[in-house]
């Protein structure tokens, strides 16, 4: 018989409570609801509530980033995250007119379902609930494809309401799942899509007239990012991927007012205004923990959650603390940025620097024992001194004479405007971009504007090289 | 008690994708001589509504890491955690902070 329950209804306060009050901290009059883990604070429900609204209003308040005029783009994925952003930021406009947020929002979904393989069905079942929810806060509502990367012209953002309908473009939507597929590593095609992703924010964010881009981040996810980033080799872009504001784009600048929220404050706030959300599976979902690198990380930070909460925080703070001196310095023009990430490169590798020692060795075990000889040292990237007077346009021949033959010809560098490689492509990507396209297999799937922008720099690099030799 | 002990089990976040994508679960825990607590019922729940690799879900004997566990919509770990002791019409929600996006 487990009757126990029936017959002494008042045992919850003999019970020993381990290390909380009875009451909530900060009101001390309520039951508390939550134990917030950075504050070692029991708080009840009402308490916890304002202190979420306040830390996001302080987040946007002490960047002293936000301006009346400004047009904020909130991007909405429909998940947990983005609904809690949704509703802080209608609560903003909601407020007694001294408070009140005085910008403008939009939201923008982006549609991924065709990388993750979705049908087609699930894809609109998910748009209109995606538009159900942000048609209830009355914000204007867009939504667009991960594919429209593919497509150079034409408007990218679709009006979204409940009655929109989504229409796929079945080639660019090919190219996009065949620049996924031709991906191997799972680690891989993560980052491909975040920096997809984040493309297509911006451009939407230019297309929209947007300034401002919102992002659901929480510490937890910050935390998970900052471990990723390092394994990934971006320590270098880790700041702009984990601060408050993401400014590499001159023109709209990349927010995340959530980011001194933890994850756990995030969804029981979702919980008590009972918010829904749309749950899209993404290339992870149900992944073994150990099939990604980010899986890994999110898995470390997880666990260190359970166990040692206040290390997360100290990962993220640490992360925070992390800036480039590159960061701050005047913008040069586009042509020193990563196509990918636009992250800014760092131009030529010092002697013996460690990405030289990455490069040096993954060219001796790609070579062989057998094929390393003075020549194959050339293929690496120039340092300042060492192979400064190599062309790169004509790779590791050092016969420049057939490159200029060829050159008188055709008008242009022979080693060819349209015959873009790998390699090509890699050497306008920062070092963890490299990564990515090492992992791709033919240049060709690639988005047609970074191709576009590849072909671009290559080309002024060829005419660089061919006039340099007149040059005083 | 012949009834057992009726409870709603809510599951979101991406957690409820495990459980054959369904968000709640009326459930009546039988009958036994130890009073439910939160420690037996993750096993129960394993063996009874859990669809799919269970590994995603639970390890060792709690949830995994990155799912909360809300009882009567209080953070289950200002009541003891494991050693809940559930009573009837009590709701328990695990939702999922492992997904990203």
């Amino acid at each position: 018989m487990c009757s126990r329950n029936d017959q002494d209804d008042g045992l919850m306060e003999e019970k020993p409570k381990p290390l909380w009050t009875e009451v909530c901290q900060k009101c001390s009059a309520a039951k508390p609801v939550i134990q917030i883990l950075q504050i070692k604070h029991a708080y009840c429900r009402d308490c916890f509530l304002a202190h979420v609204n306040h830390k996001f209003r302080s987040t946007l308040g002490k960047s002293k980033m936000m301006r009346p005029s400004d047009v904020v783009m909130a991007a909405f994925s429909g998940s947990v995250k983005s609904h809690v952003l949704l509703h802080l930021l209608h609560a903003g406009f909601s407020e007694k007119s001294h408070k009140r947020f005085l910008f403008k929002t939009q939201v923008l979904y982006i549609d991924e379902g065709a990388v993750l393989g979705l049908p087609l069905s699930d894809r609109s079942a998910n748009l209109r609930l995606v538009a159900e929810m942000s048609e209830q806060y009355g914000f204007s509502a867009y939504f667009t494809s991960l594919s429209c990367q593919h497509d150079n012209q034409g408007l990218v953002c679709v009006p979204l309401n409940k009655d929109s309908a989504l229409s796929v473009n079945v080639e660019f939507e090919a190219e996009l799942n065949n620049l996924i597929a031709n991906i191997s590593s799972l680690t891989a095609k993560e980052d491909m899509l975040k920096q997809l992703r984040q493309q297509v924010l911006l451009r939407a964010a230019k297309e929209l007239k947007c300034n401002k881009i919102f992002t659901a981040e929480s510490s937890t996810d910050l935390a998970i990012h900052i471990l990723t980033d390092v394994s990934l080799g971006r320590g270098a872009q880790m700041h702009h991927d984990v601060s408050f504001c993401d400014d590499r784009d001159e023109e709209v600048k990349i927010l995340r007012p959530l980011l001194e929220l933890s994850s756990k404050e995030i969804a029981f706030y979702s919980v008590y205004f009972k918010l829904s959300s749309v749950f899209i599976p993404s290339l992870c979902s149900k992944a073994q923990c150990d099939s990604s690198i980010h899986n890994l990380s999110k898995k470390f930070v997880m666990e260190l959650m359970e166990n040692f909460p206040s290390t997360v925080s100290t990962v993220f703070r640490t992360g925070e603390k992390l800036g480039s001196s590159s960061s701050t310095s005047v913008r040069g023009d586009q042509e020193d940025v990563c196509i990918l990430c636009q992250v800014r490169l760092v131009g030529t590798a010092a002697p013996c620097s460690s990405s030289q020692a990455t490069e040096f060795s993954r060219l001796i075990s790609s070579l062989g024992p057998s094929g390393f000889d003075n020549n194959s040292l050339t293929c690496l990237p120039p340092t300042d001194d060492t192979f400064l007077g190599q062309s790169s346009c004509c790779g590791p021949s050092q016969n420049s004479e057939t490159c200029c033959v060829k050159a008188d010809v055709s008008g242009k560098c022979g080693s060819g405007q349209d015959m873009l490689t790998l390699s090509d492509v890699e050497k306008l990507c920062c070092y963890g971009c490299r990564l990515i396209v090492h992992d791709v297999k033919t240049v060709s799937g690639l988005p047609a504007n970074i191709i576009e922008t590849a072909r671009i720099r290559k080309g002024l690099q060829s005419m660089r090289d061919s006039i340099k030799d007149f040059l005083l | 008690m012949a009834g057992g002990l009726k409870i709603t089990l809510e599951f979101g976040g991406g957690a409820e994708l495990l459980f054959g994508n369904s968000k709640k679960h009326e459930v009546t825990l039988p009958t036994c001589d130890k009073p439910w607590t939160i420690r037996n019922l993750l096993p129960w729940i394993k063996d009874n509504l859990l669809k799919e690799r269970p590994e995603l879900f639970l390890q060792g004997e709690t949830v995994r890491p990155g799912i909360l566990v809300l009882v009567n919509d209080a953070d289950w770990e200002l009541l003891g955690q494991l050693d809940y002791e559930i009573e009837a019409k009590d709701t328990i929600l695990f939702i999922s902070t492992l997904h990203g996006g």
